[in-house]
């Protein structure tokens, strides 16, 4: 005896023979017993009937041939464009160099290496320089001191 | 027959006579399963010319002998999954200087009416309607499996064989499928069942 679950998942191939005679027999007996199943049987069967008979309105005459020909005529009418290959790898290498041109320009422009270093050097001269003469004036100042004590 | 040789000179004339005559056998099957993948008319006829063309394009790998439709079903459904994936990954944009539509003063289009039984038709319609808006609930896997068996009336090895997946995974996706539209359609199915 099969139980309700198997029958329902069995239920649209009994409906189209698909199934082996054994199982065919079984689902017979048991739609027989079960109302529930045989109701869920009928409301499938109908379903499928109604896709059977139910077809849509093909009146509006579609020539698929004809189609099939003015298909054909555009493809041959469009033009294909082709890239060679040749000319799409000189393209790419020309971009790439002139990519990396700019970026060396940029570089250049933006961070000028032997400007920076003199610079450097002449900032460390002047800080040196101005380091004396801070050096000098406080001596100066010193020497007016003492004089100012030496003097009633 | 010029034209359409043109893009491929590979095939000969027979093979492309030939390739017309099968488009042509197929063509309203062919069409019917893209209409229930797209659930709109104009897409459906854009993705079966899209097929035809790539089918047209690899024509020597087609085997004489082997079934065309179910070549054809397969290069529909990988194109549609494509699609729709590609649909949602990008988002619907509106555009802010188009005129919204106003509803109120806009004029009903009148379509005249030549069917025979206008009240059947409509039922009909209805009907139709319903199935396609709960089949374009379904994921586009389920979707498939449904429509190649229940509308193109395949079986499981040749629906597993065309979406490349084990017959296990289609049994799963049609029980799987037709329990979503159960649910979808149960409005609809109870209205019958009250007027038996």
């Amino acid at each position: 005896m099969m139980n309700c679950q198997i029958v329902r998942n069995l239920l649209s191939a009994y409906i189209d023979s698909e199934l082996s005679a054994e199982q065919r027999n079984l689902i017979r007996h048991h739609l027989f017993e079960c109302e529930n199943c045989e109701h869920e049987y009928q409301q499938l069967l109908k379903i499928k009937e109604n896709l059977e008979k139910n077809l849509p309105d093909l009146s509006s005459s579609f020539d698929s041939w004809k189609s099939l020909q003015e298909r054909i005529a555009f493809e041959t009418a469009t033009p294909i464009i082709k890239h060679s290959g040749d000319l799409f790898w000189s393209k790419k290498i020309l971009a790439t160099a002139a990519c990396l041109l700019l970026f060396f320009i940029m570089a250049t422009m933006l961070f000028p290496i032997h400007k920076r270093d003199s610079s450097s050097f002449a900032y460390i001269e002047n800080s040196r320089q101005s380091s004396a003469d801070q050096k000098i004036s406080i001596e100066k100042s010193f020497e007016v001191y003492q004089a100012s004590l030496i003097v009633p | 027959m010029v034209a359409v040789q043109a893009l491929n000179n590979e095939i000969t004339t027979e093979q492309i006579a030939t390739f017309e005559e099968m488009v042509k056998t197929h063509e309203r099957a062919l069409y019917l399963f893209s209409i229930r993948l797209c659930g709109d008319q104009y897409e459906a006829q854009d993705l079966l010319q899209e097929a035809l063309f790539r089918a047209y394009k690899s024509l020597n790998r087609f085997e004489p002998g082997t079934a065309f439709d179910r070549w054809l079903y397969q290069i529909i459904h990988n194109l549609y999954i494509d699609h729709y994936r590609k649909k949602k990954r990008r988002p619907f944009v509106a555009s802010l200087d188009e005129p919204q539509p106003n509803l109120e003063t806009e004029k009903p289009l009148e379509v005249p009416d030549w069917t025979d039984n206008p009240e059947r038709e409509a039922m009909r319609s209805e009907l139709d309607e319903r199935i396609q808006s709960g089949l374009n609930e379904l994921s586009p896997e389920y979707r498939t499996a449904v429509v190649l068996c229940d509308v193109q009336g395949l079986s499981y090895e040749e629906i597993a064989n065309i979406v490349n997946c084990s017959i296990g995974t289609v049994r799963s996706r049609i029980h799987r499928g037709r329990k979503a539209l159960r649910q979808i359609l149960q409005p609809y199915l109870q209205e019958t069942e009250g007027q038996r």
